[in-house]
């Protein structure tokens, strides 16, 4: 580096005052970014949310797990369609009501992002988003680990990728293996 | 637009990102290599047009 | 706009030596990235795996992630070429990062609007201010601040000077895009391919996106190296034609 970029003395001094700059630079945006991590935050848990409730009309995003067997879906009078789910962030639980269609990657077990108030009691959401976890995994690979009984989707995210071939071997006492899927 | 039944749903998505995609790809393609082309050859004709001069008598003028 | 002023010492004839060396290389780099390339779509569009909840938008993951690799890395290629031109005065480096900009924001503004289109179907909406999101947006302006910034001036070199210091500023926003997944709860999943951790993704996913992440780098190298030597070939030619009229 140093032999075909040589530096002279002036090129020295051009390199550190940019260098020195850069590193203010940096330090200013990550004091900022710092100072600002609360407002960055794109939602907040549901265990933040009952230790620090916020004004009643205070629009805020509350994101968590959907918890197994929470949701309940029907239509209000004007056939619009209607969900009632508990949001979990594992520590504690807040109860959301939803008025509107759903996004396609909703269901329970899935993370979900949602829109609206809390008054103490409950989550009215103005909007439910559906949050995406890192995991992507072919449909076949799901169906066999879940046929083997060794994870199910409403419980939790998936098991690491690198132990899906094991798991998906049948066990023993389970006659239909992964091979059996579709 | 209606889809025809045996495609899955939200293939328009998928083929609007690969439409786009390969859109942009064959227009940045495509124009590079033109102006790759059109620059060698004016290079090349601004050479010869260069040799044209020095091997002609001074004092006259191009174009 | 007028060809820069003659560079004179130790990089003095580096334009001619670049011009030499990627003849060879420019478009057999393009005929393969493109062959890759294509080999990648292809896999990537009819033969990998749906996803078990996304279905077949996981898809749309083959050209964003490249894109979105493409985008950083040409950026760490401005603030490099604004280094090099702004303590070294490399006669190429203003070439390079002139040429770059817009490849990079091609790149940026497609990694946006891809990952637009996954995420109507996926999250339920077309865009959310997420810090990810934002940060990828502010990685975009930056380039379009740097395009418009080069060619801002009359003399070539104070534009070059402008925009290295531009992009040299702009490189604090590559850690936050970055490390925007693990700072802050964001709506963008966080990665799933580390240097450091196994990929949580299946393996049939995981080699299209690495064929189409290959073909997508060489083919954006290729275009690099042919839009930087038709502009050195452009500034050759307008030299000789000044030279022609000059007595």
């Amino acid at each position: 580096m140093s032999a075909s970029f040589p530096l002279t003395r002036r090129k020295a001094g051009r390199f550190w005052i940019i260098l020195a700059c850069l590193l203010c630079l940096g330090g200013a945006v990550g004091l900022v970014l710092n100072a600002l991590s609360s407002t960055i935050v794109f939602f907040m848990a549901p265990s933040q949310v009952l230790a620090h409730p916020p004004a009643p009309a205070q629009t805020i995003r509350l994101g968590g797990m959907v918890v197994a067997g929470s949701l309940h879906t029907g239509r209000a009078s004007d056939d619009t369609p209607e969900a009632r789910f508990d949001v979990t962030d594992g520590q504690a639980a807040v109860t959301v009501q939803y008025r509107g269609i759903l996004p396609d990657l909703f269901r329970e077990g899935q993370s979900v992002v949602a829109l609206g108030r809390y008054d103490g009691h409950g989550f009215t959401a103005s909007e439910v988003l559906a949050k995406h976890d890192e995991t992507y995994m072919p449909k076949e690979v799901a169906d066999a680990l879940q046929k083997s009984g060794r994870w199910d989707p409403r419980f939790g995210p998936p098991p690491n990728a690198a132990d899906w071939n094991s798991m998906t071997v049948p066990r023993p006492d389970t006659p239909p293996g992964p091979g059996a899927a579709p | 637009m209606t889809l025809p039944a045996f495609w899955p749903p939200h293939w328009g998505f998928v083929l609007a990102s690969y439409g786009l995609v390969i859109t942009v790809l064959v227009v940045t393609v495509g124009s590079s290599l033109l102006r790759l082309h059109r620059a060698t050859r004016r290079l090349a004709l601004m050479q010869r047009l260069q040799q044209k001069a020095a091997s002609r008598p001074a004092g006259q003028e191009r174009d | 706009m007028l060809p820069s002023p003659s560079p004179s010492g130790r990089w003095a004839n580096s334009p001619a030596r670049f011009l030499h060396v990627t003849r060879p290389i420019a478009l057999p780099c393009l005929s393969v990235g493109l062959a890759v390339l294509a080999a990648g779509l292809i896999w990537g569009l009819c033969f990998a795996p749906a996803d078990w909840q996304q279905g077949e938008t996981v898809r749309i993951m083959y050209l964003h992630v490249p894109m979105a690799w493409l985008a950083s890395a040409g950026y760490v290629l401005l603030a490099a070429c604004g280094l090099l031109s702004l303590v070294w005065r490399h006669p190429l480096a203003g070439v390079i990062a002139l040429e770059a900009g817009p490849l990079g924001a091609t790149a940026a503004a497609l990694c946006l609007i891809t990952g637009s289109l996954w995420g109507k179907p996926g999250w339920g909406t077309w865009w959310v201010w997420d810090a990810r999101l934002t940060s990828m947006l502010v990685l975009f302006f930056l380039y379009l601040g740097h395009i418009l910034t080069i060619r801002a001036f009359d003399d070539p070199v104070r534009g070059q000077r402008a925009a290295a210091l531009l992009a040299l500023a702009g490189v604090v926003d590559l850690p936050v895009i970055k490390f925007s997944v693990q700072w802050w709860n964001t709506l963008h999943q966080p990665d799933s391919i580390t240097l450091t951790g196994a990929p949580t993704m299946a393996m049939s996913m995981f080699w299209p996106l690495l064929v189409c992440t290959a073909g997508f780098t060489l083919t954006g190298t290729a275009l690099l190296l042919i839009r930087c030597r038709a502009a050195l070939l452009e500034r050759r030619a307008q030299a000789l034609a000044l030279r022609d009229v000059s007595p």
